[in-house]
């Protein structure tokens, strides 16, 4: 019986109190936010300015051309609770939520993927779709075996 | 041929379907995709799971059967 379910994602990395940056998690949230970077010509750095241009340093962080604050992200030490870090005061709300969006959708296709060749997947056809109506676009995912 | 078809978007949903999965082939198989998936940090709260119709699962054979023709070369 085949079937088709729905679910909401959340990204939880894996708790590694001592060494954070060794852990697979944050290598894949570093290759989710070298995708954005490259997308939106912006460049990875460990900090993020607020309106006033006070700098909160981070894990790791995102600047671009159209967000030169940033958005950054702060793992929970005990729990791998990740937190988006981001100053959207003076009309930056948009931006700051896409750039985030696209974060969390690049680390759950990228972990779909490596689940997927681990269970013996070819994953051949990796597509987005834009929808127009809601100027979302939508990763598509084929595996075969 | 089995397939796992994703959807991923934006706002964290996704949708998972699976193809061509025999009896609970397909629950033991969501359960192994999900175990992985959260051991590389993703945790995929259900929301909803549907089986197909048999309608479905008839036509999914039916063009698994036509592309294997196709592939065979046959008429």
């Amino acid at each position: 019986m085949s079937e088709i379910g729905s679910y909401k994602s959340r990204i939880r990395v894996q708790a590694c109190a001592s060494n954070i940056e060794a852990s697979p998690s944050f290598e894949i949230l570093k290759k989710s936010l070298e995708i954005v970077a490259e997308k939106h010509r912006g460049r990875l750095t460990n900090y993020v300015m607020d309106s006033v241009g006070r700098k909160t340093y981070c894990d790791i962080a995102i600047v671009t051309p159209s967000f030169s604050r940033g958005v950054g992200i702060k793992i929970d030490r005990e729990t791998g609770e990740v937190t988006f870090l981001y100053d959207e005061y003076g009309g930056f709300r948009s931006i700051a939520r896409k750039i985030t969006e696209e974060i969390t959708q690049n680390y759950v296709a990228i972990t779909l993927i490596r689940a997927m060749k681990s269970l013996g997947y070819h994953v051949e056809d990796v597509s987005h779709v834009k929808d127009m109506s809601k100027e979302r676009e939508t990763i598509v995912l084929v595996g075969r075996i | 041929m089995k397939q796992v078809k994703a959807e991923i978007n934006k706002d964290g949903k996704i949708r998972i379907e699976f193809i061509g999965f025999r009896g609970n082939e397909c629950v033991e198989e969501r359960e192994r995709l999900r175990k992985i998936m959260q051991d590389l940090g993703v945790i995929l709260e259900v929301k909803e799971i549907r089986r197909k119709t048999e309608q479905e699962i008839l036509s999914e054979l039916k063009l698994s059967g036509e592309k294997t023709r196709e592939r065979l070369g046959v008429a």
